[in-house]
């Protein structure tokens, strides 16, 4: 036997297990992976934004109870000279 | 070997439409699957590692990190191929005890002929180097030129023609013993 029947052997054999295929259900389980990737992405994705929505809203109270305050002040110190002029 | 339905398939994965890698994975796992059989040279093991390279790529296409340069089906046996070659390595980093009983449980769906005859071929190539094993399979079973090898293995021609010489070269050598 030489190379090339070396060759010759091997693609023999390897013909011989053409009739291989996957077990039933292959397509399946593949594609539950690929869609449980995609929910998790998915679900990483909203809690990224409801994280920034949650972020913002809270600098806006923050930002609009400092305003409030300033405004109270403001109010306050109006009522008192008001009240010393009187 | 570019495929116009896997390529269309494949722009439409990565557009977002999860569904058409269906598609891809029909027209494709029968020959992806024998490729993963006969470099790992266990069809439990062919299973997992086709179903890792499926993720992978279905990943990559999602991710933007398919940048179409080769085809998508060179692309899918680059990826299968590599996955084989890692599972090849940690099956034979198993110790002894663990290789004895290798396919555990008898898989009733597979065609027991078809068992047999990638038994024998796993016994054939034994001897050769898992670098060796894949290039001869590409070569000379399923019939890739040179370039296309180098392209799915990521090495150059000439690293593809000396792998090719040295696979035939210990084949002669185990005929030579027996």
């Amino acid at each position: 036997m030489n190379s090339d029947e070396d060759l010759q052997q091997l693609a023999a054999l390897a013909r011989a297990t053409d009739s291989l295929a996957p077990s039933p259900g292959f397509e399946g389980r593949v594609m539950a992976r690929v869609r449980e990737r995609v929910e998790r992405e998915t679900w990483r994705s909203r809690s990224i934004l409801l994280g920034c929505f949650a972020a913002a809203a809270a600098i806006a109270i923050w930002v609009a109870q400092i305003e409030q305050r300033q405004a109270d002040t403001t109010t306050l110190t109006l009522i008192d000279s008001m009240e010393l002029s009187q | 070997m570019a495929d116009p339905d896997l390529s269309l398939l494949a722009r439409r994965v990565s557009k977002g439409d999860v569904e058409a890698f269906t598609g891809i994975v029909q027209q494709t796992q029968g020959r992806l699957y024998r490729l993963a059989a006969r470099l790992a040279g266990s069809t439990h093991d062919a299973e997992d590692v086709l179903q890792e390279a499926y993720v992978k790529a279905f990943n990559a296409l999602t991710d933007g990190r398919f940048d179409g340069r080769s085809s998508v089906q060179t692309w899918l046996y680059r990826i299968v191929s590599n996955a084989a070659i890692d599972a090849t390595r940690r099956r034979k980093a198993r110790p002894v005890s663990d290789t004895d009983d290798y396919e555990p449980e008898a898989d009733t769906s597979v065609d027991p002929d078809g068992r047999l005859a990638l038994r024998e071929l796993d016994e054939w190539l034994s001897e050769l180097s898992v670098e060796q094993r894949t290039v001869l399979i590409l070569r000379a079973v399923e019939g890739f030129s040179t370039a296309e090898t180098a392209d799915i293995l990521g090495c150059s021609e000439g690293a593809v023609e000396q792998r090719l010489i040295r696979a035939r070269a210990n084949l002669s050598k185990r005929r030579g013993e027996t």
